[in-house]
């Protein structure tokens, strides 16, 4: 009997993948933006409201969609006039780097400097997997409730960004704002916390800025 | 949630390592988590009963040992596997 030692990351031929997309595209002049949150918190409308906005020159953004099933997020995309492409999972909960590869493959990234992937909604497995990003945006919205930081401690510890969409709809539901900035600090004290309403179109000036400036 | 992600690349990384090392039957494999794997470990062994047929794995079991040094989005880490 012989014991052999291993010692690897279970995940490292994903990350592996992940690091050479990162390099690439940093070589490249580009940074990715990996856009996450729960399904229906709001992360397509907030990126048709950003890219939207007269600050941005949309066609220097792609976006990769990524949904279990349907282009539906892809054709709102491409209604603003964004390219786009769209990934399906058929079933899997969380777009792996390999799949964002494949993706980044079929784009046409003359002139682009910023990627956006519109992650799975999931709060669980898309924190797990690396694509190669640059930089997370985690979308929480007040209708799941103040608790999810807690609940969810991996999104939010590994969140550069966290927006908290939906607050058009506080006075209707109970949320309590600042427990959710504080939960969300006390997990991750570099976190940037921003409150939004994309639906309305207020508070995304720093997604803006963030898409803006390279 | 991703217990089938994370027990197909389990399976692939010992079978390279089991070849590399002359060991034609695994017996157990030892993983760390971190805190917050988000690993189901009754999932885990579901998947892996189905995927370890055919393969050195099949009369293996995996143990889970809690590594709270573990942070970060991977908090999974194969650390040995012992068999002959
Ligand atoms: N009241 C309100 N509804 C919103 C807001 N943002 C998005 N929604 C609605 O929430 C639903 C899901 O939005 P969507 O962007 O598709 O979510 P995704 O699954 O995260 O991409 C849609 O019906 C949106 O109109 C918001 O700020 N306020
Ligand atoms: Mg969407």
């Amino acid at each position: 009997m012989k014991t052999i030692t291993v010692n690897r990351n279970v995940l490292s031929k994903n990350d592996e993948i992940a690091e050479t997309i990162r390099a690439d595209l940093t070589e490249k002049g580009i940074r990715m933006i990996n856009f996450l949150g729960t399904p229906g918190s709001g992360k397509t409308t907030v990126l048709e409201n950003v890219l939207a906005d007269p600050a941005i020159d949309k066609s220097r953004i792609a976006v990769i969609e990524g949904d279990l099933f349907t282009d539906l997020d892809a054709q709102r995309m491409a209604e603003i006039g964004v390219r786009t492409v769209q990934l399906n999972t058929e079933g899997a909960c969380h777009l792996e780097a390999d799949m964002v590869q494949q993706g980044l493959a079929e784009l046409d990234l003359e002139g682009v400097d910023t990627i956006v992937v519109d992650n799975i909604g999931n709060l669980v497995c898309t924190a797990a997997f690396q694509i190669g990003a640059h930089m997370r945006v985690c979308v929480a919205s007040t209708t799941e409730g103040n608790d999810k930081p807690l609940k969810y401690p991996n999104m939010f510890r590994t969140a550069d960004v966290v927006l908290l969409n939906k607050i058009d709809l506080l006075p209707y539901i109970s949320f309590d704002v600042d427990k959710f900035i504080a939960d969300v600090l006390s997990l991750n004290p570099n976190a940037e916390v921003y409150l939004c309403s994309a639906y309305k179109g207020e508070g995304l000036e720093p997604v803006v800025q963030i898409f803006a400036g390279v | 949630m991703h217990e089938s992600a994370v027990c197909r690349e389990i399976v692939d990384i010992v079978s390279h390592a089991a070849a590399e090392n002359d060991i034609e039957k695994v017996y157990e494999i030892v993983v760390a988590v971190g805190e917050y794997s988000c690993v189901n470990e009754h999932q885990l062994n579901f998947y892996f009963d189905v995927m370890n047929k055919g393969t050195c794995m099949e009369q293996a079991i995996i143990r889970l040992e809690k590594d709270m040094t573990l942070t970060g989005p991977s908090q999974m880490y194969i650390r040995t596997f012992r068999g002959e």
